[in-house]
């Protein structure tokens, strides 16, 4: 048991006896009121979302999970495919329980998995990514008031807004959670 | 590896990375810059804001008004975590200090001294609030109270006053662009006609329920347990029922193991979960006429059982909280009930040796009595300039977020 203003994006909780992910949580003080963190939570294996909003000083049940690196194999219509490093046991995920992941991850390469039992319940991420920029606009000179930035287009299809003077072919690191531009990579 | 060798490892690395993540702040704390070019745009933008806000309501004859951040008591309000410190005087006596969570507890005193309109631009302070996009324990407000004035005479103020931010922004090229906004821009954002609705009817519109028939606390629990809320508790304090001033006052209470709920908890859990999120996110929204059983210091309506109150969402942030202010002769011996009733909460937050709860200033209610018809507005300020450059959270705009720990 922790209470609810300890919970974090990402944690596992059991919410009526089904193991639940935080994939949004928000720290909510209305004027006149306690305060509250409102989750969204998700069930990987259903799909199923819950919204909660839960008084900071409330109990909830998190759980613990065990992690295992696994191979991302390639996504279908349906799911992502991965298959355990040490096994070599494969298995899917529905690709609504991570939404846009496809454009974050890369075949071949091997993530960290989060399992509760059997039923795998979060894909971990590296915190930022490197991308390389695919389609890029070039963007007219003097134009400094709507020019700040721009849309580019990557090499994993994930379609992000960047400073105006990023080029096609230049590298340029992301972060996986809010998929926003950090900076760009000299190598 | 086995469970338990697993589990060490864990462990172990758990702690190494404590460690390190505490050298990094204590190094980054130390040594960190501020970037220069966010430090100007930031500045620069905050400066042109406090201008604006300033000509705007000095031509309109309100008195800019210079108050303390420190005070020896506070209005009562359960919810709101205190920062405390001390003064000390080692011969005439030493005693606690609290610093405002907001400057009404002063600006009220002049108000009934007969100060007429007035403003203060103040540094706000408030514990036990977690920073995240939206919070940071302290910030900057714009209090104004309009003698004479009512909530719905401020609601034409506040959108004049964002019509003119905007128009001076815009004047000089700092308005924000759309990024973080999305595809609208800034200025489609605050221009906006806005959505003024009731409380009633935003939680008829967006979470389908009618509040006139949620009054008492097991309807409202079983509305929330049937959408599927967790660890709702259908049953009620005694005496919760009636709406009595018992009843409202009861609705502060929020000590930990209090095993029941109250009537306005479990209002806040259905508005947060249901209405809140649903709100457009394309205007201004005004949210006004809050339930009677949210305890504060705003009149009663006399249309039903709400208050004269509204709060302005803007992309679904609160920016701005304003009442008809609870006053008079009148209302004197209700005010006072009610501040008694708070009072007593935040005395046995105290006595549990809860942190944060202040000394309450247990007769305000002579205050409040002797002020004249008056609408106070609080606007948060660095929600607001968030707004106006477009930025998606409070970083963006304050030079030393968190109060500049820099978390490598």
């Amino acid at each position: 048991m922790i209470k609810a203003g300890a919970t974090e994006k990402g944690m596992a909780l059991l919410m009526k006896g089904q193991p639940f992910i935080i994939v949004e949580r928000e720290f909510v003080n209305p004027g006149k009121g306690s305060a509250f963190v409102r989750l969204k939570l998700k069930s990987p294996q259903t799909g199923q979302v819950l919204r909660e909003t839960i008084k900071t000083q409330e109990n909830v049940e998190d759980i613990m999970l065990e992690d295992t690196d696994c191979q991302y194999l390639y996504a279908d219509a349906e799911a992502f495919h991965f298959m355990k490093v040490d096994t070599y046991e494969q298995f899917s995920i529905p690709l609504a329980s991570f939404e846009g992941y496809e454009f974050l991850m890369k075949e071949g390469e091997a993530y960290r998995i989060m399992f509760y039992g059997d039923d795998p319940l979060d894909i971990k991420l590296p915190p930022k990514i490197v991308f390389e920029v695919v389609e890029a606009e070039s963007v007219a000179k003097g134009d400094t008031v709507n020019a700040v930035t721009k849309l580019v287009k990557l090499d994993s299809g994930l379609e992000i807004r960047v400073p105006a003077f990023i080029k096609e072919g230049e590298k340029v690191l992301v972060t996986s959670d809010t998929r926003e531009y950090v900076e760009r990579v000299n190598k | 590896m086995d469970e338990r060798a697993k589990t060490k490892r864990a462990v172990a690395e758990s702690a190494a990375k404590i460690a390190a993540s505490k050298r990094a702040i204590k190094r980054a704390v130390e040594t960190t810059l501020v970037d220069r070019e966010k430090l100007l745009r930031v500045a620069q933008a905050r400066a042109l804001m406090y201008r604006v806000i300033r000509d705007f309501l000095d031509r309109r004859g309100y008195l800019e008004v210079d108050t303390p951040v420190l005070a020896p008591r506070l209005i009562p309000e359960p919810t709101i975590g205190a920062f405390t410190t001390r003064y000390e005087d080692e011969f005439a006596g030493s005693h606690d200090l609290y610093m405002i969570p907001s400057p009404e507890v002063y600006l009220k005193r002049l108000i009934a001294s007969g100060s007429a309109s007035i403003y203060e631009i103040s540094r706000c302070f408030r514990n036990r609030e977690q920073t995240s996009a939206y919070h940071n324990p302290e910030f900057s407000m714009l209090e104004w109270y309009s003698v004479g004035a009512d909530y719905r005479q401020s609601l034409e103020l506040m959108q004049e006053l964002l019509h003119e931010l905007v128009a001076r922004f815009d004047e000089v090229g700092v308005l924000g662009a759309s990024a973080a906004l999305g595809a609208q821009s800034v200025a489609d954002l605050l221009l906006a006609d806005p959505l003024v609705l009731t409380m009633r009817e935003a939680c008829l519109r967006y979470g389908g329920i009618d509040l006139l028939e949620v009054q008492d606390c097991e309807s409202l629990a079983r509305v929330l347990a049937a959408r599927g809320a967790q660890g709702v508790r259908g049953a009620c304090r005694a005496g919760y029922e009636d709406a009595g001033c018992d009843a409202r006052a009861v609705g502060g209470a929020h000590e930990a193991g209090e095993p029941e709920a109250a009537w306005d908890e479990l209002f806040q859990r259905f508005f947060l979960t249901y209405v809140e999120p649903e709100l457009p996110g394309d205007r201004p929204v005004y949210i006004t006429d809050y339930p009677e059983q949210i305890a504060c210091l705003a009149a009663r309506s006399s249309e039903g059982p709400w208050r004269e109150r509204w709060e302005l969402y803007i992309k679904g942030i609160e920016v701005a909280n304003c009442y008809s202010e609870l006053v008079g002769e009148a209302d004197a011996g209700y005010a006072q009930e009610l501040i008694a009733h708070e009072s007593e909460l935040v005395c046995r937050m105290r006595e549990q040796g809860i942190e944060g709860a202040p000394l309450p200033y247990q007769n305000y209610a002579e205050i409040c009595a002797k002020m004249p018809p008056t609408s106070g507005n609080a606007l948060g300020l660095d929600r607001l300039l968030m707004l106006l450059l477009g930025e998606s959270a409070l970083k963006g705009v304050l030079l030393f977020p968190n109060f500049g720990i820099v978390e490598a």
